[in-house]
């Protein structure tokens, strides 16, 4: 015999007090509201899995800033050349 | 409810199943209710813990481990939260007799309620709101609600083997109380209910 099924006085008359009922309109409401917070990590979950039209991310800024920089100067060196000619 | 068919529900409720967290809501609402009412003392406070339990099941659905035990899962969210709300506002966990209300205030007072069985009831339930938390926490889990001692130990975040000492001392503890409650109210004159209680219901 487990100690968990040993009898015990003590414990047996915890078991046999009743349980205090929830407010039956509060555990609606609550029910509401984790469903609608359900609902709204759905929809959530969905958007993320979407594919997105393509938005700046910060990884990206890693080539993005060089090229931009490159090309900057590159039209900066033709305008200068064609103004000396 | 069988162990394939919990990890089942868990795996649903990870998914945001609404009807699997209906299930859940169902098979542990009125135990958690209960529980943390005994541990407050107060329906009011005990209703906003709840909510805020179920909210955090909700929240943390997506990271539920896929072999979570719910029921244990549950009571130690509800145990955190009491905690946390207990130091949030330096309160006294142990409450006085007369400050026990766990009971709907319009639940009308019948001649059943004047029975010995509901006079021995609110002795328990006095002896038990005298006890300091931390034993009434683990009578309340392995006896009112009837968790394992293991699965209680994991809710405490103590060993099996504290749990065991606490419980033993809890137990003892709560005969103690029991003793000086039944001496308040028959005038110092000690009845041995309790024993005779349960060989009438056995």
């Amino acid at each position: 015999m487990s100690f968990h099924e040993q009898f015990d006085p003590t414990i047996d008359l915890l078991r046999r007090l009743p349980q205090p009922p929830p407010e039956t309109n509060a555990t609606a409401r609550v029910r509401r509201r984790c469903h609608a917070a359900m609902a709204r990590r759905t929809a959530h979950r969905a958007r993320a899995n979407r594919p997105d039209p393509w938005r700046f991310h910060l990884s990206e800024a890693v080539w993005i800033v060089p090229l931009s920089l490159y090309l900057l100067a590159a039209v900066i060196e033709t305008m200068r050349v064609a103004s000396s000619l | 409810m069988d162990r394939d068919s919990e990890l089942e529900l868990v795996r649903r409720v990870r998914d945001g199943d609404t009807d699997a967290f209906d299930t859940v809501h169902a098979m542990f609402n009125a135990r958690l209710f209960s529980f943390l009412a005994r541990m407050a003392g107060n329906r009011d406070v005990a209703q906003d813990l709840l909510e805020e339990t179920w909210l955090r099941l909700v929240a943390h659905a997506e990271r539920l481990d896929p072999d979570t035990r719910l029921g244990p899962w549950l009571f130690a969210v509800a145990r955190n939260l009491h905690i946390s709300y207990c130091r949030s506002r330096a309160i006294e966990v142990s409450h006085a007799e007369a400050g026990i209300s766990l009971w709907p205030t319009a639940t009308p007072v019948s001649p059943f309620d004047h029975s010995v069985g509901q006079e021995l009831e609110q002795q328990i339930e006095a002896a038990l709101a005298r006890l300091p938390v931390a034993f009434r926490e683990v009578l309340l889990l392995v006896g009112v609600e009837g968790l394992r001692p293991a699965e209680a130990a994991v809710i405490c975040a103590i060993s099996p083997e504290a749990l065991r000492q606490r419980l033993k001392r809890a137990r003892a503890l709560l005969q103690h109380r029991l003793d000086e409650v039944q001496k308040s109210r028959s005038g110092g004159e000690v009845h041995d209910v309790i024993p005779r209680t349960i060989r009438s219901n056995d």
